[in-house]
This record gives C-alpha cells, structure tokens and sequence, in this order.
C-alpha cells in the first residue's frame, strides 16, 4: 500500500464536509479513472468512480497530450480538491502526462501508487472517523403505558473502525418480521436522524446484552443476537406505522422452580412433566423476561450414620430453553430414593433460594412441585425430625416473600389444607394428582405471560422508573 | 440368697423394650452388672430384644403369652460389724435377682384365661418387688392404666387378704413405678412447662427429672390422660402398697438423640424416635424405628432401688 497516498487521502476524507468532493484521477495504462468521494446523508464517505476510463487516444493527438483535454476531464467542481496518482508508471500515455501534470501544475497533489485506488479508497474510508453520532432506536414505556420512541447512542463522532459498545435491551414478541435493529446517525440530538442501516429477525423474547461494533463507517454489526439478522425492507413508516398505542408492563422475571425428587417414579416423572409443560408455556407465550432457575431436591437422612446431601441447584438464572433441557436431563436420571416417607428438603431448597436471590434478575416467581412438607427447624409435636441444618421455611419464606412483586405457585400432590402448601400456592395452585393442569393459565396468574399483548418493532429499554 | 421382681405393666406398655433396655444400660455402666437368662428361652430371647435395640428397631409387641425369667446378676458391697465393738468389715457379695416378665403383651390380664392369670398373680405376690411400668402414651392413646392396674393389685390383695403380710391392710411390696417414654416430645414437654428438667453434667449432658419430683411429674401427665383416670392409678398403688415403699423413676429405654458431631443433647433436637412408613403390598403402613444409638435413662436405678430394699413383713 502506498503510505503516501493513504495519509493524504485519509486527511483529506477526514475534513471532507457534506457539500464537498474529492476528485482522485487515477493514471492506469488504459487511460483515466475518476473516483469522487462524497459524503452521504449519515457522513458516510461514498466512493464511486467513473463509468470507464477515459483512454489516451482521447487525450493524445499526433502522440501530443493536449492539456486542455485533460483540464476538461479532470477539472474539479467549485470547492472541491484533486489527487493524481501515476498508477502505471510504465506506461509512456501516463508517465508523460503525470510529467507534464508536474510542468503545468507544481503544486498539483501527485502520487504514484500500484496498488488499486479502489483499494487504498477502501482501506481509507473504512479506517476514516465518524463525524455524526450513531444510535441504535429502542422503545420505552412510559409510566402511562405509552411507547416512546428514542435512541440507545452507539457510537460519537470520531469513532473509528473496531470501537464497541455493550447495552442491555429486552426483546419483546415481534410480529412475522421480527425485531428491528434500526442504526441511525445524527448530528446532535436536536437535528433530525437518518437511517444507517436496518436488520431484523425473529428473536425469542427475552433480556439481551448485546455489543455493537462499528465495522466501518455506515456499517454497525450487533454481537450476542441469538438469531441472524438479515436486511429489512421495510420503510421507516412502515416501522412506525406497527408500534402499538401501549406497550404492557414488561416486568423482568425471575422463575425459581423447586421440584422434589423424591418419591415413586410416577410422581417425580409427573412432576417434572408439570414443570416442563409450564415452561413450554412461558417459551411460547411469555413476554421472554423470564429468567429460570432449577433445584431438585430430595428427604434429608433422618438416621444416624446416613450421609446426608443438599437440594440439588441443577441450573440459576438461565433461560427458559435451558431450563426445559435441564427438566429433561433431571427427568431421564429418575426419582431419588425415599428416605423419609414424614418430609423433604423443601425448607433447604427454600433457604438455597433465598440466600441466591438477586433482585436484579426480576421479580421472584416461585413454583413448588412436590408432596411432603418440610422438616421443622426443631422439634416439634409433627415428630418429623428436625432439619439437621436447622433451616425454617418459615422464615425462608418470609425473606422471599418480601420480595418485591414475589408471587408463589404450588403443584402438589399433598392435602390442599396443608398450611405449608397453602402459603407456597398462594397465587397459583394445582394439584398434581387431578391431571387437569392448565400451563397457561397457571403462568399468567404468576405474571410470567403478558397474554393478549401486542407485537413491538423495536427493542426496549427499561427506563429508571419501571 | 435371689431375690425376685416382678414386671408389671398394662398391655403395649413397653415392658419388653424396658428390658433389652437394662441390659444395655448395664452394659454401658460397665459395673459388672449383668442380666442372664435364667433358662435356654429366656437367654435367646434376652439377645434377640438386644440385638433388635442396637439394631434400631423396636421389639415387636409379644403375640400370644410368654413367660421369661432373667436373672440380674452382680456384687454389692456388706458392710458387717460382727460385735456392737469391733470394728466394721466390708465384704462383696454376689447377688442375684429374679426378673420375671410375665403376661408380655398384657392378654394374660384378660380374664379368659383364669389359669394364666392366677400364675401371673402368684407370681406377683411372691416376688419381693415390683416395676410397675407406666406408658404415658399408651395412657394417652387407650386410657387403660387404671384399669389394668386396679385389676391385678385388687386380686394381689385378695390373694393375701388372710396372709400376716397383709395384717397393716398394705401390700408388703417395694413398688418401683418407672414412667416411660421421657424421651418422646410430649412426655419432654411436660417435664418442661413443669420446670422440673434439670440436666446431667456427663458427657452427654443428658435431661433428667430427679426421683423425688417423679410422682409429681406423673400427676401432672395423668390430668392429660385419655379417660382422665390415670390419677387414679397413683391412688390405687398407694391405696394397696405402703407409700414409703414406693418410689417414683421418670425414665426412657431408648434414651434421646444424641448431636452426632458434638455428641451431646441438643434441646433443638432429641428425638430418637423416627416415625415412618413403609410400603408393603397391603399399602403404606406406619411403623416406628429408633433414630441413632440408644442411651437408656433411669433405666437401672429402679432395679437397684427395689434390689437394694430389705425383705421385710407387713408393718416391719
């Protein structure tokens, strides 16, 4: 690459303005190729180059260069500069002329360069600074419910080439074109936006942290999109025209899943069954804010001398699809033994629960599936034996309830009266041995669908409000 | 010279269990006390109930009647002054004592079977004194206490209404009354509310209720009872046996769960008893095993109490 060349041309693209060309002759031993630089709508340098070259035969009468004609040829328009490069320096049409170019015009900017101007334009304006800032167009709600249109600020100006940056956006259900990634430039954020590039695809709701990088400039790749994008066709109004009048609450969730293991393989292939219908559920119909969290648990060993273990924590805050792979993997590996027809571990896995929580993944919704009560911290009339870590779910419960927005749910295979079951069903309950169990509804009663809402165009941020 | 002592007890009131009870306690005492079976039965029997206890499970109730002698065996020391102004001597003796577990599952009280029972009566009337076992909650689930127990002390008494043992209208017995089960979360809690626990300084740090607030313990168990009659039974015992030859023992066979890892009594959690159940072909069935390893309580000391009593008359 000729160093020379690419430092001039890339000073001169960097103060190219909106109005301005640059024209660059190109000597090749064909004749002449003009390349004008222009700056498009969003900034972006845009090279384009004559239709074909103008041949020497037009330039050369009797073997004699006529200076007018190449004047005529290369003449720039008002306010614009010109770079000659000798591209060919064999060729005796290009070397006399870029002689006689040195003669008429010392002061002319003339380069000699093998290498392809189209490439040194390429390398050039791909490594050129932005001069407009870029933003990727999300969605808020606003506490009335209303959308509000507005841009996530990707990149400043004078980011160049490999720069990146990390957000977070939700990604609600989309119609059959899918979520688009719109990436526009501005010049500030009071003047208008232009569209850089649009790409769209059908993502599956959820929370993402995507990076984008700049590529060049007018080109924005995202990173960490579980789905290709691909080009969209549809026109801004178009896109504006499919933003719902309301956007509902869309309230990150936190699904924690504590299923017991224990018991005869019916029951725990049933109820593992309970929980992977709920979460297909959630995967088809929820609004994709729903992080899962698995832990199976099993009875504590109540007799001396048995190795006791802890609830099993099978998977935290992964996604829903992970969670139906786990529910399957737990599923194939089978009931635990019974050890103790009284209790089971429910109060360690309420426990492991409460101490993992963090808010940030969403409000807790908490789904038990199991049979038998807890183990009491000490001993009391029930003569089930105690918890050997002495854990109350009593107070696991208390702690998870003051949660904000935590809303319980039960299946259970146990008396309905049951104080324990009652509190864990307290919004949503089914009863393992009816075999009635409606997923859909049991998800909605728990918040973790949005049933009915519609499609929204855009990523969504959350604002500091919701 | 053998003594004799009789166990008594209403029906499923834990006599068996009491005893493979003792013989581990003995063992754990390590004093050179130690319980025989005084015939081929009896020795066989002796170990099947022990190797069940340390086995964990509980001895089945005894179908049908069975009969079976022990013999508590060990040295004591005599101190003997052979003249009013010689100085006193101290010797050891080996002395031995009779146990007889009669009526074991408690039909022999039913009064269908008269032969049995005059045997089970004779028996009760020769032995030199009795461990009257009360089941606080056998009492609270059947309330049959009292009426086992009038039953078998009023024909004791008939049996000796004529005999010089009788002349003081008491039976001559020591009446060792062992009230079973402190263990078990009831029993423990009433011993609590009735601030009568105090705790052993051994190693374990074991809960006990001292022999001389036992009698009070158990009248405030009887107003608890099914049928509300179990105080009678203290009024019975003490109608029909001199009140200065009874003596009064809380106690557990099984002892309470013992902190594997800091080997001692954790008030949070003391039960040695599991209940559960178990799946059979006929369905789930409760049943009931021991938790960990058994630390029998008070167990010994009425056996050494009623051994340790003179042989004496009516009025002597």
């Amino acid at each position: 690459m000729c160093q020379a060349l690419t430092e001039h041309l890339a000073e001169d693209i960097e103060a190219l303005t909106d109005l301005e060309t640059l024209l660059i002759a190109e000597l090749r031993a064909e004749g002449i190729v003009l390349w004008r630089v222009q700056r498009d709508q969003n900034g972006t340098p845009c090279a384009r180059r004559s239709l074909s070259a103008e041949p020497w035969s037009a330039l050369y009468n009797d073997g004699v260069l006529s200076g007018q004609e190449f004047r005529r040829i290369t003449r720039p328009r008002t306010g614009s500069r010109i770079v000659y490069v000798a591209a060919a320096p064999d060729d005796r049409n290009a070397a006399e002329t870029m002689s006689w170019l040195l003669s008429a015009d010392p002061d002319a900017a003339t380069f000699q360069c093998t290498t392809p101007v189209e490439d040194v334009l390429r390398d050039v304006i791909a490594r050129s600074p932005l001069i407009r800032w870029y933003d990727l167009v999300v969605l808020r709600r606003t506490r009335s419910g209303r959308p509000m249109l507005l841009t996530k600020r990707l990149f400043p100006p004078g980011a160049t080439s490999g720069d990146r940056e990390s957000f977070t956006v939700q990604c609600a259900r989309s119609d059959m074109h899918g979520t688009a990634f719109a990436v526009v430039s501005s010049r500030s954020k009071e003047r208008g936006f232009e569209l850089v590039s649009l790409q769209s695809a059908k993502i599956p709701p959820g929370t993402y942290q995507l990076t984008a990088e700049l590529r060049r400039p007018g080109v924005v790749e995202l990173h960490n999109v579980p789905v290709e994008l691909r080009d969209d066709q549809r026109s801004w109004l178009e896109l504006i025209a499919s933003v719902p009048e309301r956007l509902e609450r869309v309230r990150a969730s936190h699904l924690v899943c504590l299923v017991e293991a224990s018991g005869t393989g019916d029951q725990v292939s049933a109820r593992f069954d309970r929980v992977k219908q709920l979460l297909e559920s959630i995967a088809s119909q929820g609004d994709g804010q729903v992080t899962v969290s698995v832990i199976s648990y099993g009875s504590h060993a109540v007799d001396v001398g048995d190795q006791d273990d802890t609830p099993f924590v099978a998977l935290w805050a992964g996604t829903v699809d992970g969670a139906i792979a786990v529910i399957d993997r737990l599923a194939r590996r089978g009931a635990r033994p019974i050890r103790y027809t009284r209790a089971a571990q429910l109060e360690c896995a309420l426990a492991e629960t409460a101490k993992r929580l963090d808010d940030d993944l969403g409000r807790l919704a908490l789904v038990t599936i199991g049979h038998r009560p807890p183990f009491p911290p000490k001993v009391d009339t029930s003569e089930i034996i105690p918890c050997p870590r002495r854990h109350d779910w009593h107070t696991a419960l208390r702690r998870l309830s003051e949660h904000p927005g935590a809303k319980f749910g039960a299946i259970h295979d146990n008396d309905p009266d049951d104080q324990v079951w009652k509190q864990l069903g307290g919004h949503a309950h089914a009863e393992l041995s009816t075999g009635a169990f409606n997923p859909r509804s049991f998800a909605a009663k728990l918040d973790l669908t949005t049933t009915g809402a519609d499609s929204v165009p855009f990523p969504l941020i959350l604002a500091e409000e919701d | 010279m053998t003594q004799s002592i009789a166990i008594l007890g209403a029906p499923v009131s834990g006599k068996t269990t009491f005893l493979a009870a003792l013989n581990i306690a003995l063992a754990r005492q390590n004093e050179g006390w130690k319980l025989v079976g005084a015939d081929p039965a009896s020795s066989e029997r002796l170990v099947t109930l022990t190797h069940q206890l340390t086995e964990r499970s509980y001895p089945k109730a005894t179908s049908g009647i069975e009969q079976f002698s022990w013999m508590l065996v060990g040295q004591t020391m005599r101190t003997e002054r052979r003249r009013w102004f010689s100085p006193k001597q101290q010797h050891m003796d080996t002395v031995k004592v009779r146990l007889d577990l009669a009526d074991p599952s408690g039909e022999v009280a039913n009064r269908t079977r008269h032969a049995l029972r005059d045997e089970l009566i004779k028996n009760l009337v020769a032995s030199h004194g009795l461990i009257f076992i009360f089941d606080p909650i056998s009492e609270f689930e059947r309330g049959n206490t009292f009426r086992y127990t009038f039953s078998v002390v009023a024909e004791m008494a008939q049996l000796m209404f004529e005999t010089p043992e009788f002349s003081d209208g008491y039976l001559p017995h020591y009446v060792a009354v062992c009230i079973t089960k402190f263990d078990e979360i009831r029993i423990f809690r009433t011993a609590e509310h009735s601030n009568l626990i105090s705790y052993d300084p051994d190693d374990h740090g074991f809960p006990k209720v001292d022999n001389d607030d036992a009698r009070e313990f158990l009248a405030q168990l009887c107003k608890v009872s099914k049928t509300r009659n179990a105080e009678l039974v203290i009024n019975t015992l003490e109608q029909y046996f001199r009140p200065d030859r009874i003596k009064y023992f809380v106690t557990s066979a099984i002892g309470f769960h013992v902190d594997p890892i800091t080997e001692t009594f954790n008030l949070s959690d003391y039960q040695n008893t599991v209940r559960d159940e178990a799946n059979s072909a006929q369905g789930p069935s409760a049943y009931a095993r021991i938790r960990g390893p058994v630390f029998p309580i008070n167990v010994i000391e009425p056996f050494e109490w009623v051994s340790r009593q003179p042989i004496l008359t009516a009025g002597g």
